[in-house]
């Protein structure tokens, strides 16, 4: 990273004190202050802080620009991360949850509420998020659900606590759909605990298995590609992976007998590799899905004739 | 000297009635809104036409309300609705009908006294009706009932005409301050040399679109610039667009008003993360700008940190704009289609000067000029502004109404 010259040092001085600080991890000024404007705007109006007298109050900030200015993201500063409509707590030690991560699920929750108009037959769904973080897919999912069971996991237990605590904190929002939403502590390498996991749902079959696996290479962990702030704050558990994710995922929706998959990938590599995985298959298809400023980032695959050839629509067309 | 007068104005005014048949094709031809409280102020022909359309329709529904067995709530609002603008003209009608009975008192001189006594009373209350009339009876804005959203961005002027914008601003807040009104600022961009490149504010009660409609256009300030060293007057410029607010901010909203819009019709782009994105970055990306392909109209908007709801403050804007730009093609439409030439209302030209040498606000558009600039930048006193181009505005409307009917 290069340095921060003393010149823009100086300017970003006259804007506001505190700006020299952020410039190191946020390089420009407008950038900076944007981040400033959030950092001072959440960290007086949170509950405990707006007491505190204004001498504290700019001390928490100036700690808070120093941190950020070391490359502590954002999100563990202050706490939370929006997720949609909700509001997602993080921590330390979990992954912080991704704006293109957000999109697609809510992309998703726009098909399962066309889908719901359509059929009544399936209001209520079985839904399954293995390598859940934070549990902000399986929660932003249930917000467009009523009476279904919406179940997360994943390997470590600060990650499943969080994510329990993360269904009490959005618990407002969730309160009038009747969801039984459920967090587990799963190796998804490990075939019983699948399966155990798979048996809690009952008899009937999985209908959507979403998917959100570490999947950075550890050359690209280490290059340019990622942050700084990713690779030094972030749980590695939650980033370094690859191609043997997607080959158990296709194993687990084998087993579980789902209807469809949606994982997240890095890049287009893992996304054909999985599709030609799916194209072995009978009876299966498959679609890429690019984010909002074009890069891969899923892919899908599902039962043919069933409601979820609807993944097709958010699918870009090849 | 003041009985008299109103006497001879009474005179006059039933000299006239007796003329023509019916006061109703007397009142539609004779000036109707003078300001001097002697002369009795009838209620114009076609206004009485429409509040005649409106008795009918009362009685209809009237009758409708009685004869079925059950409770329609639709129909018992919209008598109650109704029924206060049939009382209030069928008691403009028996006053009218009263000048008649005290032309003939005037002829006796011992009840003549008595007669002016009256007069003078009766002129009063016509007049109380024919305002609360006016106001109903001609056509309301259709977007008076909605909440609004202001826009504000410099003009000419540089960063003398970027502090102006940002007076401006405090200016509306104080407005809505004033009148208790929640507001929150949407979107604000400021310059690092002082002042705003542009803001957002929306003022979230409804109804107050009618009081703010009246400040779109372009505002003119002349002062001594704080960034001056010669002591020189500048004169600067600030834009203001008004908007309608459509539905609510909740977020079902902002779904419902993203699927409105056919596929491809509008185009969302996020702030580009260099690289791979995902996992592999964990800022902030939250700006979004969405394009309308058809009308060409761009919104931005990166103030919170979730997209999702700059997404939804973005298409709200977007609806916004749309809704704003229906109104004007129609009522250019209207304009049109009128025969006579009338003074632009339109924001081609400016519409106000905040002169801070003089401490004067003159409205251009009505001629208002007042001398507390203070209180008004601070929104206290810009309720005598908008009062007189509400006045103003009813004036227009009422000579298009009358051209129509000629």
């Amino acid at each position: 990273m290069t340095r921060i010259s003393p010149r823009l040092s100086r300017k970003a001085r006259l804007v506001d004190v505190l700006l020299p600080y952020l410039l190191p991890t946020l390089r420009t000024i407008p950038d900076a202050q944007q981040e400033l404007k959030w950092i001072r705007r959440e960290l007086t109006e949170s509950e405990t802080n707006s007491k505190l007298d204004s001498c504290t109050k700019n001390t928490i900030i100036r700690n808070a620009c120093k941190a950020r200015g070391k490359g502590l993201p954002l999100q563990y500063i202050l706490g939370t991360q929006p997720f949609g409509t909700l509001e997602i707590l993080c921590r330390k030690s979990v992954l912080i949850p991704r704006w293109e991560t957000e999109e697609w699920t809510e992309k998703i929750l726009g098909i399962i509420k066309k889908q719901l108009i359509q059929d009544a037959n399936h209001s209520s769904l079985r839904i399954l998020d293995l390598c859940t973080g934070t549990g902000c897919i399986p929660l932003y999912l249930s917000t467009g659900l009523h009476n279904s069971q919406i179940y997360g996991a994943d390997i470590h237990p600060t990650a499943v606590k969080l994510s329990q605590k993360n269904l009490l904190h959005n618990r407002e929002i969730l309160k009038n759909n009747n969801n039984d939403i459920r967090f587990f502590q799963t190796d998804i390498f490990d075939d019983n605990q699948v399966k155990s996991l798979i048996s809690s749902f009952g008899s009937q079959s999985l209908d959507l298995i979403t998917f959100n696996p570490p999947y950075i290479s550890k050359q690209n962990l280490f290059s340019t590609n990622t942050e700084p702030s990713v690779r030094r704050y972030e749980p590695k558990l939650a980033l370094l992976g690859g191609m043997e994710f997607y080959l158990q995922i296709l194993h687990i929706a084998l087993m579980s007998g789902a209807k469809a998959v949606i994982c997240e990938v890095g890049d287009l590599d893992q996304i054909n590799q999985t599709r030609a995985l799916v194209r072995k298959l009978d009876g299966w298809d498959s679609g890429e899905y690019r984010d909002y400023s074009g890069n891969p980032r899923a892919v899908a695959f599902w039962k043919r004739g069933t409601n979820w050839e609807l993944l097709n629509d958010m699918c870009s067309k090849s | 000297m003041i009985l008299s007068q109103l006497g001879r104005t009474a005179r006059n005014a039933s000299a006239k009635y007796s003329i023509s048949n019916s006061y109703r094709s007397f009142s539609a031809n004779r000036r109707l809104y003078s300001s001097e409280t002697s002369e009795i102020k009838f209620l114009p022909g076609l206004l009485c036409k429409r509040a005649e359309k409106i008795c009918d329709e009362y009685n209809k529904l009237e009758k409708e309300a009685s004869n079925a067995q059950t409770y329609n709530s639709e129909v018992s609002t919209k008598l109650v609705k109704l029924g206060s603008i049939v009382n209030n003209y069928r008691e403009y009608e028996s006053s009218v009908s009263e000048i008649d009975d005290l032309r003939q008192m005037f002829s006796d001189p011992s009840l003549k006294a008595e007669a002016e006594e009256e007069m003078k009373s009766l002129t009063e209350s016509i007049k109380t009706l024919v305002d609360k009339l006016q106001s109903r009876l001609l056509p309301p804005h259709i977007f008076s009932d909605n909440a609004c959203i202001l826009e504000l961005r410099p003009g000419v002027g540089g960063s003398e005409a970027m502090i102006f914008t940002e007076d401006l601003l405090h200016m509306y807040q104080g407005y809505a301050t004033e009148n208790k009104w929640p507001f929150q600022v949407v979107s604000l961009t400021p310059n690092s040399a002082g002042g705003i490149t542009e803001a957002i504010l929306s003022v979230d009660k409804p109804g107050s679109y009618e009081k703010f409609q009246y400040e779109a256009g372009v505002h003119r300030v002349q002062r001594v610039p704080a960034t001056e060293s010669k002591g020189r007057t500048h004169t600067s410029t600030a834009a203001v667009v008004v908007l309608p607010q459509l539905g609510g901010d909740s977020e079902a909203d902002a779904e419902a008003s993203e699927r409105k819009y056919a596929p491809g019709e509008v185009h969302i782009e996020v702030m580009r993360a260099r690289g791979a994105g995902g996992q592999h970055v964990n800022r902030t990306e939250s700006a979004v700008r969405i394009t309308h392909i058809p009308s060409g109209i761009v919104v931005s908007m990166q103030d919170a940190r979730s997209q999702h709801k700059n997404k939804a403050k973005a298409f709200q804007i977007l609806d916004s704009r749309l809704a704003e730009i229906e109104r004007v093609k129609r009522v250019e439409f209207e304009k049109s289609k009128r025969t006579a030439q009338v003074s632009s209302t339109g924001r081609s030209d400016k519409i106000r000067t905040y002169n801070y040498v003089q401490k004067r606000v003159t409205d251009h558009r009505c001629g208002f000029s007042m001398y507390n600039l203070d209180e008004c930048m601070t929104g206290k006193r810009l309720e005598e502004v908008i009062q007189a181009m509400e006045k103003h505005d009813q004036i227009e409307k009422m000579e298009m109404l009358l051209e129509q009917e000629t």
